[in-house]
Parts: structure tokens; C-alpha cells; sequence
């Protein structure tokens, strides 16, 4: 099959679903409701409740929510074959993760922006708020851990990335600056912002930055000492001042990574050379209900609910945003899992070279890649498929590999920094949270349940002494 | 955890008298998924003698069956009025 007729597909049935089924739930179902004051307004405190530009909260809730989920998952999925990763992709998003988003929205809306878990006592019974708490507490003790060794990771792969990333922190202060202090227009200088960025990601291309040990620490701990102080600062400072004008200009670059994956499919339409359907892969656990489980954050994802009922519901100016943001943010990421599809099962087979050398194509550079579980599963393996798919899509009209694989790699590192300072953010709302049921004073104040969320984190990743203690779990 | 949030907007729509099976549908096919998923994983745990990881995967297993349960009765009894 063509991956041009495949992204078509996809892309067309989201388009029909939001303008269907994401209406029917929108009106018949969640009964939305334009003159609903929302909590951004009810409890506006210029922190983290900050009525916002449903533009604007797009790019936060997406970027958030689009972390590296949807690209490692169908990167290891496809071992089973492309069939089944399109179809759970296409059809999960619409009927179970869009749905999931954008419920979680809803009911956050009307439950004062409190997050799902706290709103379970409400509607379930207390018990359940203190299970729940529990449950998304250690899931986001987790993440945190696993982002920053992952974005320390991802900086030694892809040294050109470090500049570009780091210098987007200034572009976004220097943006919502504008926007919120001076009052200009989001839409030209968003523009501007995204220019600057690409500038600096050609620069980064040409001056790769490798830091070294510092105080005897080697130099992937102490990227993951510097991204926790880091996600400290971002995640207590007010969500106008760098998480939305950061997230504002990395849905930017995920829109212009998307049209280039787009253009690249429409212009070198690879054929697809990953089998359509392999149940019994070498070394793979069985495709049920495994496919399901990986294949989480492009098609449904608890973590998006976090998102949903944590930071999206304080900024969602009005419920009629809420489809828009919940469900089509979902459909967003579809897309961007079905392009992640389409570079890895097709991109890959116009060409690989491996370490030796040789320069495969067709099924043998597919087979290369993703020969068994333990050569698919890896994270550089997983990243390296969608890479190299994408460059070879996108150097059909012209992008220099060179310029592409800085691209791609600014764009990964985005997007976990992205989900790492947004899953400390609520997990610090979830800490004050189980404070306030538990009545632990201390910890409902901003600072201390930060840094409770940072340090917690910082005993994880370091339990074993490398910075990889959450690799354990 | 997809599967448990899904789990509070059911009842939520059936607290507020709505058709919940929009809802419903999803979070009994990620309960059942991410439920089997658990057990082949909590099984590999066990023969491997990985004892952290079982420990983990069924505290956590456990946490959600409880919600589950409490939920369930929540369910019942707005069904049964």
C-alpha cells in the first residue's frame, strides 16, 4: 500500500470524527454550556488559574500531551504489523482517547479545575480520592524520574539539540512577555518566536554542545540534576510567564514538523515494506493485549486526564474551547502517531545505513531496524526508525539530512522538556491536593509540595547511584 | 489509569442523568486490556523472580481493583434508583 492513501485515510476520518461524533458528545452528551462560568475566571490568580486564547492553550494542552508518547509507541507496535497499529490509532483516538480528554476536561470544568483524582471523592466516595491520588501520585513519581533521564538521554544523542532547546526559554519569556504584559498580538509574534527558534536550530546544527562530568558527577547525571532544578523554576512560576508561551511555539514546531512529515509522504509516497500483519514476532508478547498497552499515548492515555484536569481546565477561558482543545487535541496527536506509522513503516525502506556501512532499502531496511523485540525496543532504536524515516521523507524536496536530523532532534527534546515541567506542575497540584484531604499544612503551600515532587523524583532517579533508579521500573 | 478516569466520567454522566455508554464502552475495554496486560506482566515478574516489580505492579493492581469495586457499587446504586 502507498503511505500517501494511508495518511489520507487517517487524516480524513479525524477530520469527519471532530466534526461528528466530537459535536454529538459536545452538544447531546456533555451538554456544553457557553455561558458556564469556568474556574480560569471563578479563581483567576495570574499563577495558575489564567483565562487564555484557546489558540494558545491548544499548544499547551497538545505539546503536553504529545510528549515522546506517540512516537515510541507505534515505533515499537509496528513489530506487529502496521495493520493493527493504524486501526487502534485511528479508531482508539476517536471513540476512547478523544473521548477520555475531553471528558476529563469537562468534568474538571465544572468541578472547580480540580484534577479527576480529587474529583473521585466527589462523585465516587473519599476512599477512592486517596486510592486514585495515589495511583496518578506514582505514576507522575515516575515520569518526572524517567523525562529527565530521557532529556539527558536524548542530549548526548543529539548534541545540536542543546543550544536551540535551552535558547527557546529566553524566545518564550521574551514572548509571553509581550503578549502579556504589553498586550500584542499572539498570532504575528508567535511567527517571529518560531523563526527565531528554526535560526537557533540551524545554529545548533553547526555548534553541538557536549557538557562534561561536573564534580565528579558523569555528564548524563548531571543533565538530570540540571533538568530537575530546572522543571523546580519552571513549574512554580506563573503558567504565563514560560509554560504558555514556551508550549505556544513548540506547537508550532510540531505543526511544521507535521507538514514536513506531511510534504515528505505526499512527495516521496514510499511504498509501505513493514508486514501488514505479524502476530508472533521474534521475542514480542503476545499482540493481545499488548497492542493496546503500548500503543497508549496515540490513541488513549491516563496521562492525558493529568493534563486535561490539570493545567488545561485552570486556563480554559470558556467551555466551548473544551472540544476543541480536549477532543481535538487527541485527534492531533492521531495524526501525528499515524505519521510516526507511516515514517517508520515506509520512510525507513527508501534507505538505511547501518554501522558497517551498508546502505539497505525496501523490507531489509525495515527487517534491520525492527528484526525482534529486543532490536526494536530500545530508545534509541525506537527514535532512530522515526528519524531516519523522516529525514529520508523530507530530503525528497530538498531539507539537507543534516538540517533534518537537528530538526527532528529539537523536536523530541522539546517535547519531553515540555511533558517534564507540565507532569511536575500537577504533580505538584496533586501533592496539595492529597495535603488538603490528609490535612498535612505544609504541603499545601506552592513551594514545599514542589519541591516535595522534585525531591522524590531526584531519590528515584538516583536510588541506584546513575541517574537511571526509574529504568528499574 | 486512562481506563479509571474514564471510570469517574461514567458515573459522573450517570449522576447528571446522561446515556453514559459513550464512556462506559472505553473504560471496560481499558479495564479489561490494561487488567490482562497487568497479569501476563505480574506472571513474567513472578517467574523471573523480579520482586520489586511484582510488589509494585500488585500494590498498584490491587489499588485499582479497589477503585474499581467502589466504583462499581457507586454504579449499582444510581442504576437501581
Amino acid at each position: 500500500m502507498n503511505s500517501l492513501i494511508l495518511i489520507l485515510i487517517v487524516f480524513i476520518g479525524y477530520f469527519i470524527a471532530y466534526f461528528t461524533y466530537g459535536k454529538f458528545l459536545s452538544r447531546k452528551i456533555f451538554k456544553i454550556d457557553v455561558n458556564e462560568i469556568c474556574p480560569s475566571e471563578e479563581f483567576k490568580d495570574d499563577q495558575d488559574y489564567v483565562p487564555t486564547n484557546k489558540h494558545i492553550l491548544f499548544g499547551h494542552h497538545f505539546t503536553s500531551i504529545a510528549g515522546l508518547g506517540p512516537i515510541v509507541g507505534p515505533a515499537i507496535a509496528i513489530i506487529w504489523g502496521w495493520v493493527p497499529a493504524v486501526i487502534w490509532v485511528l479508531f482508539g483516538s476517536i471513540f476512547m482517547g478523544a473521548v477520555h480528554d475531553f471528558g476529563s476536561l469537562v468534568v474538571s470544568l465544572r468541578k472547580r479545575g480540580r484534577s479527576i483524582g480529587d474529583i473521585a471523592g466527589d462523585i465516587i466516595n473519599p476512599r477512592v480520592r486517596t486510592i486514585f491520588l495515589l495511583i496518578i501520585f506514582f505514576e507522575l513519581w515516575i515520569v518526572i524520574a524517567i523525562f529527565a533521564l530521557i532529556i539527558g538521554i536524548l542530549f548526548n544523542m543529539y548534541p545540536q539539540a542543546v543550544f536551540p532547546v535551552w535558547f527557546e526559554i529566553p524566545i518564550a519569556i521574551v514572548l509571553g512577555y509581550l503578549i502579556y504584559k504589553k498586550g500584542k498580538k499572539h498570532t504575528i509574534l508567535g511567527i517571529l518566536a518560531v523563526i527565531v527558534m528554526y535560526l537557533s536550530v540551524i545554529a545548533g546544527a553547526f555548534f553541538p554542545i557536549k557538557i562534561p562530568a561536573l564534580f565528579g558527577i558523569n555528564p548524563l547525571a548531571a543533565w538530570i540534576v540540571i533538568l530537575l532544578i530546572y522543571s523546580y523554576i519552571a513549574s512554580t512560576l506563573p503558567v504565563q510567564t514560560l509554560l504558555q508561551p514556551r508550549d505556544y511555539i513548540n506547537s508550532h514546531q510540531l505543526l511544521i514538523a507535521m507538514i514536513l512529515l506531511s510534504l515528505g509522504t505526499l512527495i516521496a509516497h514510499p511504498q509501505i515494506v513493514a508486514p501488514a500483519l505479524d502476530p508472533n514476532p521474534l521475542g514480542a508478547p503476545p499482540i493481545l493485549p499488548f497492542l493496546f498497552v503500548v500503543i497508549a499515548c496515540g490513541a488513549i492515555s491516563g496521562f492525558h486526564s493529568l493534563v486535561s484536569s490539570g493545567t488545561s481546565s485552570k486556563q480554559c477561558d470558556n467551555e466551548k474551547s473544551s472540544l476543541f482543545i480536549g477532543y481535538g487535541g487527541m485527534l492531533g496527536e492521531g495524526s501525528l502517531a499515524a505519521l510516526v506509522i507511516v515514517a517508520v513503516a515506509a520512510g525507513i525502506g527508501l534507505g538505511l545505513t547501518t554501522k558497517d556501512g551498508n546502505v539497505l532499502t525496501g523490507i531489509s531496511a525495515f527487517n534491520h531496524q525492527c528484526s525482534s523485540w529486543a532490536a526494536a525496543s530500545g530508545l534509541a532504536a525506537k527514535l532512530a526508525a522515526f528519524v531516519t524515516g523522516s529525514a529520508n521523507m523530507i530530503k525528497s524536496f530538498g531539507i539537507p539530512a543534516k538540517i533534518t536530523i537537528t530538526i527532528m532532534g529539537v523536536f523530541i527534546v522539546s517535547f519531553a522538556a515540555t511533558t517534564l515541567d507540565s507532569a511536575t506542575r500537577i504533580q505538584r497540584y496533586v501533592v496539595t491536593e492529597m495535603a488538603g484531604a490528609w490535612n498535612i499544612k505544609p504541603l499545601k503551600k506552592k513551594h514545599p509540595a514542589t519541591l516535595f515532587a522534585v525531591i522524590t523524583a531526584f531519590i528515584l532517579a538516583f536510588s541506584n547511584g546513575s541517574g537511571k533508579g526509574a529504568m528499574v521500573l | 489509569m486512562a481506563a479509571l478516569a474514564l471510570l469517574v466520567v461514567t458515573i459522573y454522566l450517570v449522576k447528571t442523568k446522561v446515556n453514559p455508554v459513550y464512556s462506559a464502552v472505553p473504560s471496560a475495554f481499558m479495564i479489561l486490556m490494561t487488567g490482562w496486560a497487568m497479569i501476563v506482566n505480574l506472571g513474567n515478574f513472578l517467574t523471573s523472580e523480579n520482586w520489586l516489580l511484582f510488589a509494585i505492579g500488585l500494590a498498584v493492581f490491587c489499588l485499582e481493583i479497589w477503585m474499581i469495586i467502589e466504583s462499581s457499587l457507586i454504579l449499582k446504586k444510581f442504576v437501581k434508583k
